[in-house]
């Protein structure tokens, strides 16, 4: 599903300031993997799930997504990628605040082109499974983190991508919501079979996904197992 | 395209003083626009009106004392002409023989103005002596009885046609005055006349309500040979002819003109002189149509104010929210799809305040023709190109704002807070 080779990340190249954000990446995700990705920040997880989403470029190396060369596409190439191909979840959630819970479950297949009755019935379908229907017509401001967090979840599924990219779901969020938000993406794991990578801070999220890659200073540093896949998360 | 115009809406319904100021630039520019269409619409109806009432079909003919060499009059000397130097009825008539083109031909001859009484009850009337044609060309409606005839006019009969407000004022109704003798006081003389026919006053719109309907001053026609009786002169210095329809009016007026100088050539004193109304109208409108145009053209600079207020206004919307530009973008928002939002929103930010400004520009021009007294006009095409130049400026002047938004890069975007 993702191929990366000697991938890297400069800002600034061929400056006094130059910084090597992403120092040589080599890594291959397979359909249907749910790999963690951990790191202090400032090791560029972030950028790595960036450039994986088609939202940055790498500034060199190779970048295969489902067999597709990402660098030789166009702007509106990669605008139908990340529609189609890819679900976001951020950490502060990003929802639009005008719109409804509805609507913005309903905006990346606006994008898409879906026809407006079609849109509503799967973004009904999307919320009702994330426990949200009461809720369906609410605004951002009117949910809690969790609630907004899965409304977001909703929104990156409308158009059943491959992949799933989670930059620190739980990060804003307490404990205890943050568990159930993990428990969803384990559950869309299991039940979808959808490719997922979620950065976090926590290691004990990170220990329950079933991989986990390590960065350090823009490298891999290590790439195991997780000591605890499959098991439960204590409340 | 739908939800984009939705989304727009829900936005500037999110900033509602922000977008009513700039609605505002929009509304002033295109009010100001229709209100200036519209009351130089009807100030050009209004003097198209006038004109109509003088009749812009007529000759005037008369004489006029002769210019000198340096084409000056000799202003100390006012001379009155004498018999001789007039136009005779004899003349009028060999004219209409050699100019078979003219249709009828109006005599009108000042014959004083006075005072009608009957015990407490007056009239004020102002005497005129006139020709049958006198009624088609003026345009004169009569309620009741008839007007003067060629046999009035030939016999030089003391009767009279008044006006609807005289008989009103002496004998309480037309039908009571038909047959009655009235005395008209003038400074010099008492004037008697038989009551023939009544005629519907019209008020001139050239004449505003200035004077008091009591005191209102109304025409009595008699016939113009009566009128001459008490006269030195039997000869006519002025009269109006109206061509048959289908006459070039400036080429008639040319020639009859000519053939009228050719009668004076040889008269030192007095020229004749023959003129229509039409240039005179021509270069009215013309005139007012390049005033309209200029006021118009000075509504249109708010116009395009507005427009760059609305410009400016969108630049500050994208900058604001570019964060959501880069969540739209990230999930899957085309460049195409992020332009068209912002020009959606530009163009209903200005179609709205055009709206309102048509319904205000409306309701200005409302008001200014009840001021200048004409009807109020506006055809539906001005109102239809109004909406489409305010929807065209939300286009031009989004675009550029809308280009800005959909050419961010998605990242930078998004790490935008």
């Amino acid at each position: 599903m993702i191929q990366m080779r000697d991938v890297f990340k400069r800002y600034f190249a061929d400056t006094p300031n130059e910084i090597t954000v992403l120092n040589g990446i080599d890594l291959s995700i397979g359909s249907g993997e749910f790999v963690a990705i951990v790191g202090q920040s400032g090791s560029g997880k972030s950028t790595l799930m960036n450039i994986i989403g088609a939202l940055d470029q790498p500034t060199s190396g190779e970048y295969e997504l489902g067999g597709t060369p990402i660098q030789e596409l166009k702007r509106d190439e990669l605008a139908e990628i990340r529609n189609r191909k890819i679900g976001f979840v951020f950490q502060s959630f990003n929802l639009i605040p005008r719109s409804s819970a509805l609507k913005n479950v309903e905006l990346p297949m606006i994008y898409a082109g879906v026809k407006a009755s079609e849109r509503a019935r799967r973004a009904r379908q999307l919320l009702e499974m994330m426990e949200m229907e009461e809720r369906m017509n609410h605004f951002p401001s009117e949910l809690s983190g969790g609630q907004k967090q899965r409304v977001a979840i909703a929104r990156a599924l409308a158009n059943d991508p491959d992949i799933l990219l989670a930059d620190e779901p739980t990060g804003a969020l307490d404990s205890k919501t943050g568990n159930l938000v993990m428990e969803i993406f384990l559950r869309i794991h299991r039940e979808e079979q959808k490719t997922i990578l979620f950065i976090t801070h926590s290691t004990e999220l990170a220990e329950l996904c079933p991989r986990v890659v390590t960065l350090k200073d823009g490298q891999i540093v290590s790439d195991k197992a997780g000591t605890n896949a499959g098991g439960k998360l204590h409340d | 395209m739908i939800e984009n115009l939705l989304l727009s809406l829900e936005s500037l319904r999110a900033n509602k003083m922000r977008s009513f100021l700039t609605m505002l630039g929009i509304i002033i520019g295109i009010s100001s626009v229709i209100a200036v269409i519209a009351v130089g619409n009807a100030m050009t109806a209004s003097v198209n009106n006038q004109f109509a009432e003088f009749g812009i079909n007529n000759v005037s003919l008369g004489i006029q004392m002769r210019a000198d060499e340096s084409g000056s009059f000799d202003m100390a000397v006012t001379k009155t002409p004498k018999d001789s130097d007039r136009i005779s009825s004899e003349q009028m008539e060999t004219m209409r023989q050699r100019f078979p083109e003219i249709d009828k031909l109006s005599l009108s001859e000042d014959a004083g103005r006075g005072k009608a009484k009957i015990g407490r009850k007056y009239s004020n009337v102002s005497i005129s002596g006139v020709n049958p044609d006198y009624a088609k060309v003026n345009k004169v409606k009569m309620v009741l009885g008839r007007y003067i005839s060629d046999a009035d006019v030939r016999s030089a009969r003391s009767v009279i046609v008044v006006s609807d407000r005289t008989a009103e004022a002496l004998y309480g109704s037309n039908a009571s005055a038909i047959g009655q003798n009235i005395s008209i006081y003038t400074d010099k003389a008492i004037k008697q006349f038989a009551i023939v026919g009544i005629y519907k006053y019209t008020q001139s719109a050239m004449m505003g309500a200035a004077v008091s309907d009591r005191d209102l001053e109304t025409s009595g026609y008699v016939p113009v040979t009566s009128a001459k009786k008490d006269s030195p002169y039997k000869n006519y210095t002025s009269l109006t002819v109206v061509p048959k329809p289908g006459t070039e009016l400036n080429d008639f007026t040319n020639r009859i003109s000519a053939y009228l100088n050719q009668l004076y050539e040889r008269n030192k004193d007095w020229e004749a002189y023959a003129y229509n109304m039409k240039s005179e109208l021509e270069s009215t409108n013309s005139m007012m149509k390049t005033l309209s145009m200029a006021i118009a053209a000075i509504a249109g600079i708010a116009l395009i104010v507005g427009g760059i207020g609305v410009m400016n206004i969108m630049l500050v919307s994208v900058t604001e929210r570019t964060h959501e530009i880069g969540v739209r973008k990230a999930l899957g928002a085309k460049d195409a799809h992020i332009r068209l939002q912002f020009v959606a929103e530009a163009v209903a930010l200005s179609a709205t305040g055009g709206v309102i400004g048509i319904v205000l520009g409306v309701a200005l021009g409302m008001v200014g023709a009840n001021i200048v007294g004409a009807p109020f006009e506006l055809s539906i095409y001005v109102v239809l190109g109004t909406v489409l130049f305010s929807m065209f400026i939300g286009v031009f002047f989004g675009y550029y704002p809308a280009n800005k938004a959909a050419r961010l890069n998605p990242i930078d975007a998004l790490r935008y807070e």
